[in-house]
């Protein structure tokens, strides 16, 4: 019986801490590994199987450790990744962990990301990913070339899924992902086509406010116009008191159920009162205000929003709350208590700062353990914006389109969340994987392998061959230099797959992708000269991109 | 390549002992299964060719403004401004009348196949939307529940290799109330795209055979990997059933005007599983959008008006096909609304509502008891008359043959709106 403790399952590959003696699922407990050494001693030889093709080339098949074992001593690089100093090779084990983390801080790696993570290391790409402020980024110039104006529902979706996309900070956009998670809000609710900036601007409040104080981004969003409008703020007077916003800041937003009781929404609602929409801002006004006095969460007085915030955000049930909310959507479902600690703990030292929080959490051992990794079922949203950068193609608006369409079938539509809650996906991954599901994302990778090799533009075209040789996948081909249909699958192996991949599933790749070959077909110039059925290249991808591995985040 | 249920068991129980990450819903279903699996606890099908089709209002359906007790002064004392007006109430009795956007219900109710339960709720309500869902879908009044009623029930179906259909939940994910995690519920959102698209100019063969490499990846896919039994059930569900829902698809011409809304899409993939003889037995579909805090009237209007035309359609497609016997079904929402409307001419958060049950074989009438508008709870909410346990009860027993006191945990009372079979 093969489990998580058996050394010799090949799922085991991100735990830093290998070590021969110990079971890995002692791992899984957080309080262990923060007490075991953070940098691993040189490997020692375990039993693994699974060993890759590329293993027994390199004669460590005896000795391969997990992806330690193809490290960069072991001696293979991709030729235009060595002499990058400090740097990981692609098929290392720093690699796997660092696209690890391009996984779950954005949407997982493009060809041109591997480039730029690879050379910092581990810890350099991980503070270049989450200290963003620092990247420059020319995604607003990106996005103009769009021309996406916000007059319709769908641009919405199309400028923020190209702005996922495009942009040079993933972080930066996943965490505006996951705050539309949780301060969620719907253009359903929105009114007329003329209020859908509003959307956006909700979008860049959160943007703004993503790793910032976390008082602030609630005292922002409680008086945003899209969320007045959506939980029905602007219509919460002191005479009558709507409770839609008050229960959702204490059940949502903050503490979470069972924290209040129906007394303090209807009282919270009381002194949340008094905000309208007033042109594309939010506005107080003074006679809907209730002017008696207030008891909310054990606290009696003239209460009003900043009084509520500076509550709701002290309440000691809130940064556990938040823990769990982030643990669940960047990590894994249903997370310990102890993995929550250090989060918590840092919500309180640093005096609520998100930013504390999510160092916190990159850097607890429980992120790259065992447990962490391939845990969580990508999100409808990550699974295209991540197959679209992986396959190296900028989508323009008709992609962005197909991408948008896809997205919603399986599941998720952002700018349109299933209810006050946001997407269940976000705290369950489960959630994601329906049998709808699961057919439109594999008629997804269907569709975008036929457009990154250039097979829609060629037949739309009618010429076979030109489509292929102008084609995304073409231009990856030729850029990486790769010259061999082995060489093929290594590569996007190490690119979709981490390079975690046994060998007897290397080898159903490698047979779709050398036993398919149709002469009628585009091909591709492999590095050297050889050719490369495009059929046949998709075929491989298609069942990369549809397989089990590749599902999981 | 057919996954069985008990190698589903078997494949949970492995990762649940593993220790490796399952949230507590699908370790606790797993441990009911095993229980339920050494106890024998698997019906046979005795009601073979009954359907049951739940429809969920979610967001908390405002009963008041449903089933209107228009002689209640009390109800005008406490919506002066979006209170149905007498004058407008589609009546039921001397008593009550539906909401007039409810119109196309009349036909049914008319013909006795309507029936109306009223004050249906729980003791100790829950005003929050999720927790009252989890509580109406699990049947855990903790809101800490774990596998659904519906998953429940499916679980203990014998015979389900080769028959995807046995339940359907219509939309993009899986409701609550059909998760456990040996139930393999299929989710289609349009029979149309519930196929596997080839590849450009690929034929039949190589389609086929790309597929079957591709199941074969998950099927080899290590067992103790986070979710890997639900990641193969689920391919393999999608691919069997895309192959029998498009055997289908072209034969199934619907026989009555559906309006183009996606609760009426929805019913109208149930009426093709059931009237092509998919062997379907529980069918699920959502309208939401009923959390009116603000300027209700037009919105549940409008919600009302799409479930009665949708209900209308679905029954009348039924009928046609000659399968209108076979088909019960029943709505529900996670709670009513507050009795007194609030400033924003919307209702917050309430507690008890009546639901409708409708089909061939329903007793049309009213049922349970009407709550007291003058005696509300401490919130201004309605005290609850009868237990939604007991609906539950009914239609799993009388209408699908299956042991309601085995899938509900307990005896929660029967109600009288199924004809005696």
């Amino acid at each position: 019986m093969t489990t998580p403790s058996d050394p010799r399952n090949p799922l085991n590959p991100l735990n830093p801490l290998d070590e021969p003696t110990q079971p890995i699922s002692s791992y899984d407990d957080a309080t262990t590994i923060q007490q075991a050494p953070t940098v691993a001693a040189p490997l020692a030889p375990r039993p693994r199987r699974g060993v890759s093709r590329r293993a027994v080339v390199i004669g460590a098949a005896g000795a391969a450790v997990g992806i330690g074992a193809l490290g960069a001593g072991a001696g293979y690089a991709l030729t235009h990744l060595t002499g990058l100093s400090g740097g990981a090779s692609l098929y290392s084990s720093d690699a796997a962990k660092i696209i690890h983390v391009l996984r779950r801080a954005g949407f997982g790696p493009s060809p041109a990301d591997l480039e730029t993570y690879l050379g910092l290391g581990v810890s350099g790409a991980m503070d270049r990913l989450l200290n963003y402020a620092s990247v420059s980024n020319d995604v607003d110039q990106r996005l103009a070339s769009l021309n996406l104006p916000f007059t319709t529902r769908a641009n919405l979706v199309r400028w923020w899924l190209a702005r996922m996309t495009l942009t040079q900070r993933p972080f930066e956009e996943k965490m505006t992902l996951f705050w539309h998670g949780v301060l969620t809000s719907s253009f359903a609710k929105i009114g007329k086509s003329v209020n859908l900036p509003l959307m956006i601007q909700q979008n860049n409040l959160l943007r703004s406010h993503a790793l910032g104080r976390f008082d602030d981004l609630m005292l922002a969003i409680s008086t945003d116009p899209a969320m007045l409008y959506w939980l029905d703020g602007r219509f919460n007077t002191g005479a009558a008191p709507n409770e839609n916003y008050s229960r959702e800041l204490m059940e949502l937003f903050t503490m979470g159920i069972g924290n209040y009781t129906q007394d303090d929404v209807h009282q919270g609602a009381q002194a949340l009162s008094g905000w309208v929409v007033r042109g594309d801002q939010g506005a107080f006004t003074p006679r809907r205000f209730y002017q008696g006095t207030i008891t909310y969460l054990g606290h009696s007085g003239h209460l009003g929003l900043t009084d509520v915030i500076s509550l709701v955000c002290a309440h000691p049930a809130t940064p556990g709350h938040l823990a769990r909310r982030m643990w669940s959507f960047f990590v894994y479902d249903n997370p310990s208590l102890s993995d929550l600690q250090p989060l918590i703990d840092a919500y309180h030292t640093s005096n609520h700062q998100i930013s504390a929080m999510v160092q916190a959490m990159f850097h607890s051992p429980a992120f790259f353990s065992a447990k962490a990794y391939r845990a969580r079922v990508k999100s409808p949203t990550e699974f295209v914006v991540g197959a679209v950068r992986a396959v190296g193609l900028t989508p323009d608006v008709p992609a962005l389109s197909i991408m948008a369409q896809a997205s919603a079938v399986m599941g998720q539509t952002v700018f349109d969340p299933p209810n006050v809650a946001g997407w269940p996906g976000d705290a369950v991954s489960a959630s994601w994987l329906s049998t709808q599901a699961w057919i439109s994302r594999v008629n997804f990778v269907n569709l975008l392998l036929l457009g990154a090799t250039g097979a829609l533009k060629s037949r739309q075209a009618g010429a076979s061959a030109a489509g292929a040789a102008g084609s995304p996948l073409q231009q990856v081909i030729s850029e990486q230099k790769l010259g061999k249909p082995d060489d093929v699958v290594d590569y996007f192996v190490a690119l979709l797959l981490d390079n975690q991949l046994p060998s007897d599933r290397r080898s159903v790749l490698l047979d779709a992708l050398t036993g398919e070959a149709s002469s009628a077909e585009a091909t591709l110039a492999l590095a050297g000269g050889a050719k490369l059925s495009a059929a046949a290249l998709r075929q491989a991808l298609y069942l990369m991109m549809s397989m089990p591995e590749y599902q999981m985040n | 390549m057919q996954l069985t249920r008990r190698a589903m068991i078997r494949d949970g129980l492995l990762a649940v002992s593993a220790g490796m990450v399952m949230p507590a819903v699908f370790s606790r279903a797993v441990l009911a299964a095993r229980n339920a699996a050494q106890e024998g606890a698997s019906w046979a099908m005795a009601a073979q060719q009954r359907t049951l089709i739940v429809v969920q209002m979610a967001g908390g359906n405002d009963g008041l403004n449903t089933i209107v007790p228009y002689t209640d002064s009390a109800y005008y004392q406490a919506r002066p401004t979006i209170g149905v007006k007498a004058s407008d109430v589609l009546h039921l009795d001397q008593r009550v009348g539906m909401h007039p956007a409810l119109a196309s219900f009349q036909g049914l109710w008319g013909q006795g196949k309507l029936a109306v339960v009223e004050g249906v709720g729980y003791p100790n309500p829950n005003l929050s939307h999720f927790a009252a869902m989890d509580i109406w879908q699990t049947l855990d009044l903790s809101g800490q529940g774990s596998a659904g009623w519906l998953g429940k029930y499916v679980a203990g179906l014998v015979d389900k290799d080769g028959h995807p259909f046995q339940s359907l939940a219509v939309g993009a994910s899986l409701p609550t109330a059909l998760q456990a995690l040996n139930a393999d519920v299929p989710v289609v959102g349009d029979p149309k795209a519930y196929a596997l698209q080839a590849d450009a100019g690929q034929a039949k063969s190589a389609a086929q055979a790309r597929v079957q490499a591709l199941l074969k990846l998950y099927n080899t896919y290590p067992q103790s990997a986070p979710y890997a039994a639900l990641l193969d059930a689920t391919a393999q569900s999608a691919y069997t059933g895309s192959q029998q829902l498009q055997d289908v698809e072209s034969r199934y011409q619907p026989q009555a005007k559906y309006p183009s809304s996606n609760l009426a899409k929805g019913l109208q993939t149930l009426a093709e599983a059931i009237v092509e003889g998919l062997g379907l037995r529980v069918g699920y579909v959502t309208l939401g959008g009923f959390d009116t805090h603000a300027q209700q009237a037009n919105t549940q209007a409008s919600l009302l008006k799409d479930l009665a035309d949708s209900l209308a359609a679905f029954y009348t497609d039924l009928a046609a096909h000659g399968a209108s016997q076979q088909v019960v079904v029943m709505t529900w929402s996670e709670f009513g609304r507050r009795v007194e409307e609030n400033a924003s001419l919307g209702t917050d958060h309430g507690t008890a509502a009546p639901l409708f049950v409708l089909g061939d074989a329903v007793r049309g009438g009213i049922y349970g008891e009407p709550p007291d508008l003058n005696h509300l709870d401490n919130a201004g909410n309605l005290n609850f008359t009868t237990d939604f346990r007991s609906i539950y009860a009914t239609v799993l027993d009388g209408w699908l043959g299956a042991p309601a006191r085995a899938i509900l945990g307990g005896d929660f009372g029967s109600q009288g709106f199924l004809q005696a079979s």
